[in-house]
């Protein structure tokens, strides 16, 4: 790997501390525009994320759980 | 996504819990329930472990609430505690997992870090159950810390701070964390992906 393309990711690593859309490093995003490749990495490690979510959506409570979890507190609905 | 909660509407149904109000406690467990029940999920990946957390958590917050100082915010303390529950119960599984030192030394060091080529197909086709499994099972490996931030984080979508308070550390410490997640994870992916590929060709 090239020297430069190890210490971006080094810098991308950091930056992927932070929110994902943070402009955490003007000098980092510039690199970026002009890096395909760097951008590549830093578009899949964003894209494992998402597929991360979208392999995992928010399911609805059973309705007998939530039944059973109102009547396990004595709660009435 | 989940329903949105007003924060005043939640400190009034507090209140009210603490006054022996029992359909303002109703309102709250309707309120959360469901993401109560998905952090279960997501962490323990098991739907009778998340109904265990779900009525663990909400039995123990029934119990507690009167020690709930409203320094915290409500959803914070409830997470919390949910979270507390569902690494018990984990801890219980005998996972093998990477160490925090391996999590250190691969994902971190400039010098280190596996950059594994990204194979081009079209991923949307990927997204199968065996796809999931695979993702769980990366998850799996890592350490508990990780996984919740990981989880709390780019999952829940909770902010840092908030994922600082829940877990107990720093936010130094979970963008350090999340940082090595996201990269091992990456890294996964991509090695997942070379096989995945190799098996189309053959």
């Amino acid at each position: 790997m090239k020297e430069h393309k190890k210490k971006t990711v080094h810098e991308i690593c950091n930056y992927l501390g932070q929110d994902l859309d943070h402009p955490m490093c003007k000098e980092l995003i510039q690199h970026l525009k002009e890096c395909p490749d760097c951008q590549f990495y830093l578009e899949t490690v964003k894209l494992t994320v998402n597929l991360f979510r979208e392999t995992h959506p928010a399911k609805p409570v059973p309705e007998d759980l939530k039944k059973k979890l109102l009547t396990s507190l004595n709660l009435k609905k | 996504m989940y329903t949105t909660v007003n924060d005043e509407r939640v400190d009034k149904l507090v209140a009210q819990t603490k006054a022996g109000n029992q359909e303002a406690f109703t309102e709250l467990v309707e309120l959360f329930s469901e993401r109560i029940y998905n952090l279960g999920l997501r962490i323990l990946k098991n739907s009778d472990d998340a109904a265990d957390i779900l009525q663990e958590t909400f039995l123990a917050v029934y119990e507690k609430i009167n020690s709930f100082d409203g320094r915290s915010n409500f959803f914070t303390w409830l997470y919390r505690i949910a979270t507390n529950f569902a690494l018990m119960k984990l801890r219980k599984e005998k996972r093998t997992v990477y160490t925090d030192q391996d999590m250190e030394e691969h994902y971190d060091n400039p010098d280190k870090v596996p950059i594994h080529e990204w194979q081009d197909f079209p991923l949307r086709d990927m997204l199968n159950e065996e796809f999931r499994k695979h993702l769980d099972f990366a998850v799996d490996r890592l350490p508990e810390i990780y996984r919740s931030v990981f989880i709390l984080r780019d999952v829940e979508n909770l902010s840092i701070k908030e994922t600082s308070k829940i877990l107990g550390i720093t936010e130094s410490n979970v963008k350090i964390r999340l940082k090595r997640a996201r990269v091992y994870l990456r890294e996964d992916l991509a090695t997942y992906m070379e096989e995945y590929s190799k098996n189309l060709e053959s």
